[in-house]
């Protein structure tokens, strides 16, 4: 028997639970720290306390294992079950409390998934999760969208920081991102403003790098992936590595990717959707049982196409002979956490980043028409803290960003924003029962550096906001693994500077947008309901939502009131006038998902949502514009041995309902074709057929004699049977359809 | 820990503030592209009488004018200097340089709208333009690097006078 | 708690130095918000000028053959103020002409030409130029040399 406060050792053997083979290199973790690595032979001897660790055991092609080891002389004998899906719990981190389940509805993409997919934006990664969409501008200018929000209404993080570039002002701006070495990405449904601020009334999206290591690695770890696809003949290669020197814990990791053109079926070309990009970044830091202190630099860019045409017909509202865009982002980040003795204080995180971003639009003939420039830094400081049955955090955010804009295809005016804010959150368990309630002020102000007035855009002032945001809510633990949680929350999102302050041409929406500098800004309060299911065989959820929007911002084309027509550009005469105005929006929806794993082979992944959005003008009501359309989503995979063979139907519905179509010179949604130019109503006001996507996967886990290193190859073949289909939130879809048949192989190797 | 952890942080730190300074000093890293060879800006046409006309951007300030069956002999100077948009004075002339003694590889074409009204003959260095007839027409200069066009004047008016 | 505030303290000096640094846009060059044009001869005499920028209150200009016109181009505002853009070096007028062969713009500081080359009718724009773009794109004038 051991002291108390002792450390012993248990010796494990690891095995495959099919095979009966010892499993090597399997990583042995409490929390995010790596204890140790499992030899050749499958044996690992891990230190743990007297009364033992909750540990988890992982290896790529492996279910994680999670139990309680104690100290003992024989050897514990544990069988990794070889599955392709994680049936592990949803656990998202915020910096107010730390790693763990969220009180609403969200999903975490793992690095699996993400290594499987190496999609080259942040929504093609995540798209397909129930309630998230995309809306395409090409592979790259591709957002994130969440119950039907999207742009400055989805938060898109990287290790709880904001990205600093400017991907939410325009349909066609890419978010500077890439997720090829991603730990995770962590999508979070529905308003987040008490732990995340202002800009998520739609949710949030976190992509977790760990680029600053918050434990020190026991031993040095590499990862890397390969890949290849047909639609547009792309190659790139990402790989991740860990590890330590002395006391301090490096990372490091990069993407580098390059594509054609996308073809759609048929393999008739898409042009001007050709990119190239890199993401590659650094980061140290020193680790100990009491916290850890690092930086980290990263630098992203980006060159890519923006379609404009297709099939001989210019996109509607496209820069004429196609555009590209040639985006840079460098970052430098600081993170570090102390955790403490004190009985009351768990531990104080503060964090941050700053970032300079720039941007160039490259218009036929190689003239740059547009440039944006950004300069942000943001920051945070946490307390946790700890009383009873309670814990909790208080913590500030403070928010900094100079955004210019020069050249002849933009509006934007240049502005300086600044926000801080304060906020309490308390969870308090007892039993089967935790409730949360927090609370936050946030206070955003923006300052115009050009104040010109226009006919139209009048008192051109710095506006100031207010807001106070929080959240309650409870969740139940039922018997049978069940679990029902409820939260009622509030976020808001001041107006953007493009709302507020744009005066000129917005050729990504083929508009001419006037701002509003009198807007209010928008406050949406939400309601979820969610019950979740959790057993050995399987996951599941079914969540339902609400949220009302006040003063929701939506840009609307305006009539010359002397000849009743849609005023023009007094430019050009080109562009359609649109102004913002504000109405009240309601947003509702079902979102489910089930993963069942009857038997070791066999996985069934069932998805689908059923997102609905309104409007409120006066007496009317009509439906929001670009609202995704219902889906549903089957996975079956089966393993036979190293083997696994997947099918993947995604059932996307017709999506008829979209808002009244403005008078706008006798167009209508069948495009016609002058001059080589489509001419139609714009896609928000179009309806969409559905389709039925058929996808087919093999991935192979070469046997261990072959390879010195694990290594797993997948070939995905999307959209099998080339069906033509269209985006519903692609403001070309009546031109062009999305990408046809493309067969990927993905090559991942582990160490 | 921390005291060694310390001294090994301090060149780590450097390096990343370098970086972070070379980030912050690169400012070319995604517009400004590499040109090789003669930089040429403007072109200057000078006159056998010692007028001349020179382009500033968009625009000319001068014209030639001759008459119907006359001649205007010019010679083409360029220079690879840029003056502001406001700034419509001559270029220096000791930026001034011709093509004389340019590798061989470089070129103009000279191409009138209305051949009808006037035509040219000359070289790289310079040339004739020939009034035909009484009427009005514009010039252009393209200076190639083999069939590379490396720069192109905006066009330039001419008028060609009725025969004394 | 000293080292770790200090290293703390470095990691955002450095972040500060980041930012400190020169934007990417650097100088902010406003655009001309200009409503309207103005025509005027050199002796100040307005020939025409917009409205609405939708049409010239007087629809054309007759020059003479061999005669150049020296006038003044001036921007006003939805208020009617004119705008002084004498001291924007990186604004300039433009000229777009139909036929382009007739007429010649050669703007000089404060003033520009319109030189005539030969006898005929053809219509011609104004542009505000504002680096690379045109902050401002007059109706079509027309213009006739006699």
């Amino acid at each position: 028997m051991l002291a108390q406060g002792a450390v012993g050792s248990a010796l494990l053997h690891i095995v495959d639970s099919e095979t009966r083979l010892p499993v090597r290199d399997v990583i042995v973790r409490v929390g995010t720290r790596v204890l140790a690595r499992s030899d050749s032979l499958g044996h690992v001897r891990v230190r743990i306390s007297e009364d033992g660790r909750e540990l988890t055991l992982q290896r790529l092609g492996y279910a994680p294992w999670r139990g309680r080891i104690v100290p003992t002389d024989s050897i514990r004998d544990i069988r990794l079950t070889p599955v392709r899906y994680e049936l592990s719990a949803l656990e998202v981190r915020s910096r107010a409390l730390g790693r763990g389940s969220a009180l609403q509805a969200s999903s975490v993409v793992g690095a699996e998934q993400l290594a499987e997919r190496l999609a080259p934006s942040i929504a093609a990664a995540i798209v397909g999760e129930p309630g998230v969409s995309a809306r395409t501008n090409g592979p790259m200018a591709t957002q994130p969208v969440i119950r039907g929000l999207t742009g400055d209404r989805v938060l898109v993080l990287e290790d709880g920081m904001r990205t600093g570039d400017i991907a939410t002002t325009a349909p066609d701006h890419a978010v500077t991102i890439d997720p090829g070495t991603a730990e995770q990405i962590e999508v979070i449904r529905g308003p987040g403003g008490l732990l995340y601020g202002s800009n998520t009334l739609g949710g949030v999206v976190n992509v977790i790098r760990d680029d600053i290591p918050r434990a020190r690695p026991a031993q040095t770890t590499l990862a890397m992936s390969t890949f290849g696809e047909s639609v547009n003949g792309g190659i790139g290669v990402s790989g991740r590595a860990r590890g330590a020197v002395g006391a301090l814990s490096w990372a490091v990791d990069g993407t580098g990717r390059q594509a054609g053109d996308t073809r759609g079926p048929n393999a008739v070309a898409l042009p001007f959707t050709d990119l190239e990009g890199m993401d590659v970044g650094a980061g140290l830091s020193v680790a100990g049982s009491r916290g850890h202190a690092g930086v980290s630099a990263r630098e992203y860019r980006s060159y890519y196409g923006v379609p404009s045409s297709f099939g001989g017909v210019t996109l509607p509202g496209a820069h004429d002979g196609g555009v590209y865009v040639d985006a840079r982002r460098t970052q430098l980040r600081w993170d570090a956490e102390w955790r403490t003795d004190d009985a009351r204080i768990e531990a104080i995180s503060v964090g941050g980043n700053a970032v300079r971003f720039e941007q160039s639009e490259f218009e036929q003939g190689g003239f740059v028409g547009t440039r944006f420039g950004q300069l942000a830094a943001s920051g945070e400081a946490v307390m946790r803290l700890r009383a009873g049955a309670h814990r909790g955090a208080i913590g500030s955010f403070v928010q900094w960003r100079d955004l210019r804009a020069e050249g002849s295809f933009t509006g934007t005016r240049p502005a300086v924003q600044r926000t801080v804010a304060l906020f309490a959150v308390d969870e308090y368990t007892r039993g089967s029962l935790t409730l949360l309630a927090g609370a936050r002020v946030d206070r955003s102000d923006t300052r115009p550096l050009d104040s010109t007035e226009t006919l139209l855009l009048r008192d051109v002032r710095t506006r100031a906001f207010t807001a106070v945001t929080g959240a309650f809510g409870a969740r139940l633990a039922l018997p049978l693994g069940f679990e029902l949680t409820t939260q009622v929350a509030r976020a808001f999102r001041p107006p953007s500077i493009e709302e507020l302050y744009s005066a000129g041409p917005h050729l990504a929406s083929y508009a001419y947008e006037i701002g509003d500098p009198s807007l209010s800004a928008e406050r949406g309060t939400g309601v979820d309901a969610l019950l979740q299911w959790r057993g050995v065989r399987g996951r599941a959820e079914l969540s339902a939502y609400g949220m009302r929007v006040d003063d929701y911002v939506a840009f609307a084309p305006q009539l010359d009131p002397a000849t009743g027509a849609p005023m023009r550009d007094p430019r050009l005469r080109r562009y359609v006038v649109y102004r913002p105005q504000q109405v009240d929006a309601l947003l509702w929806g079902v979102e489910g998902r089930a993963v069942l794993a009857p038997t070791p082979q066999w996985t069934f992944d069932l998805s689908g949502a059923l997102p609905r959005g309104a409007q409120r003008g006066g007496a009317t009501s009509q439906p929001l514009p670009a609202m995704p359309a219902a889906t549903l989503r089957l996975d079956v995979r089966h393993q036979r041995g190293p083997l696994t063979l997947g099918v993947i139907g995604d059932r996307r519905f017709a999506q008829r309902l979209v808002p009244d179509a403005p008078v706008l010179d006798g167009l209508t949604c069948s495009v016609q074709v002058i001059d080589g130019e489509a001419q139609g109503l714009p896609a928000e006001f179009c309806a969409t057929p559905g389709a039925l996507l058929l996808n087919a996967l093999v991935a192979w886990r070469l046997p261990a004699r072959a390879t010195r290193w694990p290594a797993t190859l997948t070939l995905t073949v999307d959209n099998l049977l080339d069906t033509e289909w269209r985006d519903p939130l692609w403001r070309a879809k009546q031109v062009a359809p999305q990408p046809g048949r493309n067969v990927r192989l993905v090559v991942q190797v582990e160490r | 820990m921390f005291s060694s952890v310390q001294r090994a942080m301090r060149p780590v730190v450097a390096v990343l503030a370098m970086a972070a300074m070379a980030a912050c000093g690169d400012k070319e890293g995604v517009t400004a592209p590499e040109v090789e060879g003669l930089r040429i800006r403007e072109v200057i046409l000078a006159a056998d009488d010692g007028t001349f006309a020179f382009s500033h951007r968009d625009h000319w300030h001068g014209a030639p004018v001759l008459r119907a069956n006359g001649t205007r002999g010019l010679t083409l100077h360029f220079t690879s200097t840029q003056l502001a948009p406001d700034d419509h004075d001559v270029p220096p002339v000791e930026s001034w340089f011709t093509l004389a003694t340019a590798p061989s590889d470089y070129n103009v074409r000279v191409v009138i709208e209305d051949t009808t009204v006037a035509r040219w003959s000359g070289d790289r260095v310079g040339g004739t333009l020939h009034g035909l007839r009484d009427g009005a027409s514009r010039v252009s200069f393209v200076v190639r690097r083999g069939s590379t066009t490396i720069y192109e004047a905006p066009p330039l008016n001419f008028r060609v006078q009725p025969a004394p | 708690m000293m080292r770790r505030l200090s290293a703390m303290a470095v990691c955002a000096l450095m972040a500060c130095g980041l930012t400190a640094c020169d934007h990417p846009i650097g100088i902010v060059s406003a655009h001309i918000e200009a409503a309207d044009l103005v025509v005027r001869d050199s002796a100040g005499v307005e020939l025409t000028r917009t409205s609405f920028n939708r049409r010239w209150m007087v629809d054309s200009l007759v020059l003479r053959d061999g005669a150049s016109l020296r006038v003044t181009i001036t921007p006003v505002d939805f208020r009617g103020t004119e705008l002084d853009v004498s001291e924007r070096r990186d604004v300039s007028y433009r000229f777009d002409a139909e036929r382009a062969e007739l007429v010649q713009w050669e703007p000089q500081r404060g003033f520009g030409w319109l030189h005539p080359f030969g006898r005929g009718e053809t219509r011609v724009r104004f542009l505000i130029w504002h680096g690379d773009h045109a902050d401002f794109v007059s109706p079509w004038l027309r213009v006739v040399i006699r």
